[in-house]
């Protein structure tokens, strides 16, 4: 990503954080506002500073002047979204049901392709097990870690 | 106190006691170690179980825990950038690029034995300088703390000194974040976007995991590696980094200690805050701070050696005053009350064996957690020669665990994946997740002492001007702050000198 890019998008990501946070400040008052609005205001100046000097940066930088640092954005999307579908079927699934399906669905997913389905799917299916009863021999039954209810177990 | 050296001392030679050092230790290092389950935890889910033994065994069992589980949290910090504890937050910042150079026992190593210096260190000071320590902190008031709080967020500006301005406004970001919930002047509900949940605010842990830890795997499943990292462990690795520390940063390591020991004492300041403001001044007075955060061994040093010395540090105005330096600290002063012991001057006269064997404990944990931690480490290590496939999704896995585990709300789940995915595009832009993290941890900190310095204001003659401003540590402190804040300016005008003068004789 280039520098000024990257600027412009850091700016604009704090000028968006103001405002979410701005919205709600109305109903605040008294002692709880200032705080907040100090913030804020610090935030937006910020994010106006660098929107700016990410354009005069553009004005000054060559096309080359790109990170060339790679990033495998299929993975990073299937990781997330696999990561948020288990953080909502952990109410209904329960913990374990849940996070056996996400171990077995996701290493699936992201393992070598050049394996035969077979091995995949035994594999997966293997570090899903085995990583459920770690678990659940760790945290559950030494630890008495509590973990999330659902309607399966 | 020298009638019951000895004998707090012979205590401690007790085959009994010695297996409780060990094994608590090695509880605590595996608890510290797993992300979400905090020393304090830790402590308390083993309190019960002292109830039945002897008063002084189940104290040492307790202290061995807590100094195994601060030290823990460097391990996972290492090896996956999860702080295993709140107190390993700045460990990550150099030991993280250690392990991706291949150079993970560097880093272990490196925290096994600073952890251990800072923890003899903590340990002196409760021994020999708890009561007059005690009573300095006691002069710390709103105002103070307020300062103090501000003091460490102006070390941003040297974590930063890149982009000092990303990383202000990082800052700024985290305490915005850390607004959200019931407000601690008033106790009204603030900021919850209409979910009634988020009254109780978002939780440090479960931002802390999100921000160094599900960014993390998202980093190294984006990376498309085989490993985590190539580690090889080499022969001799050990005694080359104990005389490194030895020789090169043995000023890095009392400094840490000392100012970890001091932060300690203040109720509220735990070792979260002293790793990262002795992180930051290692990197302030190094002559190249440029190394930091590139797995430089000093970084790992400094956060370790001064988070283990908060612990001695959190004791002394327990012990002493009965008031605790931590939320550790707090669990075991109840330990202290189940067993009989009540905290103040009388705890060192009438329960004097008991107390001394207790403080005695605390030096031969420390030692011990040299072999405990030495084999520990070595078997967590095996982690990096996994598939980075199946380490990235245990993480996720780990973190969700650990995060609902604090409170047992779902809501924490969803803080870990939004900080995980605001983490992760954030350092892309150039935000500093370091700089967000210490915003979050000290923001509640700043704003409630800045409130109650403005309603302090409001009955006394001079306004917030005297409030904050008056008494001579509130001076010493804001002096403090400008000079750190003018530190990048300085270096920077330094450097620029020196080159200059360079340049001439050449």
């Amino acid at each position: 990503m280039r520098k000024s890019t990257a600027d412009m998008l850091a700016g604009a990501a704090f000028l968006a954080v103001a405002l979410a946070f701005w919205v709600q400040l109305d109903a605040e008052e008294g002692i709880s506002r200032i705080f907040p609005l100090g913030l804020i205001t610090f935030i937006t100046v910020g994010g106006i500073w660098f929107i700016a000097k990410g354009f005069w940066r553009r004005t000054r930088e060559g096309l080359g002047d790109a990170n060339a640092s790679r990033t495998g954005w299929k993975r990073v999307g299937i990781i997330t979204a696999a990561s948020v579908t288990y953080a909502l079927l952990v109410p209904t699934l329960g913990f374990f049901a849940s996070t056996g399906s996400f171990l077995f669905v996701t290493l699936f997913v992201l393992s070598n392709q050049e394996l035969s389905l077979s091995s995949r799917g035994l594999r997966a299916l293997l570090f899903a097990v085995l990583f459920c009863l770690a678990i659940w021999a760790g945290f559950v039954k030494m630890l008495n870690v509590p973990t999330p209810q659902g309607l399966l177990f | 106190m020298h009638e019951f050296l000895l004998p707090a001392f012979l205590n401690l030679l007790q085959p009994l006691n010695i297996f409780l050092m060990i094994a608590g230790l090695a509880g605590g290092i595996v608890v510290g170690a797993l992300p979400g389950l905090t020393a304090t935890m830790g402590v308390a889910l083993m309190v019960p179980v002292t109830f039945s033994m002897d008063p002084m065994n189940g104290l040492v069992m307790l202290g061995a825990i807590y100094v195994g589980a601060i030290y823990g949290g460097a391990n996972s910090a290492i090896l996956i950038c999860t702080p295993g504890t709140p107190s390993s937050v700045a460990t990550t910042f150099d030991g993280w690029p250690l392990c991706q150079a291949g150079r993970a026992d560097e880093g272990l190593y490196t925290s096994l034995l600073s952890s251990s210096f800072g923890g003899i260190v903590g340990s002196f000071f409760l021994l020999f300088l708890a009561a007059p320590l005690a009573e300095g902190a006691l002069n710390f008031g709103a105002s103070e703390n307020f300062w103090l709080c501000l003091f460490g967020l102006s070390t941003i500006a040297v974590m930063s000194a890149d982009n000092m301005g990303k990383g202000l406004v990082s800052g700024a970001v985290g305490m915005l974040v850390s607004t959200v919930g019931l407000d601690p002047n008033s106790g009204a509900p603030r900021f919850t976007f209409g979910i009634y949940e988020m009254v109780q605010g978002v939780a440090v842990i479960p931002c802390m995991i999100g921000l160094f830890s599900f960014s993390q795997v998202l980093f190294l499943i984006g990376s498309e590696r085989q490993h985590i990292a190539d580690y090889r462990p080499r022969k001799g690795t050990f005694g080359k980094i104990f005389s490194y520390l030895l020789t090169k940063c043995k000023t890095v390591l009392l400094r840490s200690s000392i100012m970890g020991t001091l932060i300690g004492i203040l109720p509220g300041a735990g070792g979260e805050i002293a790793s990262i403001i002795c992180y930051n001044e290692s990197k302030r007075w190094d002559k190249d701070p440029s190394r930091y955060g590139k797995g430089c061994i000093e970084g790992v040093a400094s956060s370790e050696s001064a988070n283990n010395a908060v612990i001695g540090g959190s004791m002394i105005p327990m012990l002493t005053l009965g008031i605790p330096g931590s939320a550790v600290a707090a669990v075991l002063m109840g330990a202290l009350l189940a067993h009989g012991l009540q905290p103040g001057f009388k705890i060192f006269t009438a329960t004097g064996e008991l107390t001394y064997t207790f403080i005695a404990s605390q030096f031969a944990v420390n030692l011990l957690m040299i072999p405990v931690g030495f084999v520990l480490c070595k078997c967590m290590a095996r982690l990096l020669n996994l598939e980075l496939n199946m380490v990235a999704i245990g993480i996720v896995v780990l973190a969700y665990i650990g995060a609902y585990a604090i409170s047992n709300s779902m809501l924490d789940l969803w803080m870990v994946v939004l900080f995980g995915v605001v983490g992760f595009f954030g350092v892309m832009v150039g935000w500093d997740a370091g700089a967000m993290a210490l915003g979050v941890i000290l923001g509640p900190m700043i704003e409630e002492n800045l409130g109650s310095c403005l309603q302090l204001a409001q009955a006394t003659d001079g306004g917030l001007q005297t409030v904050l401003a008056g008494g001579f540590i509130n001076k010493i402190l804001i002096g403090a702050l400008v000079l750190s804040l003018l530190t990048p300016f300085l270096l920077k005008w330094k450097k620029a000198r020196a080159k200059a003068s360079e340049d001439d004789h050449a």
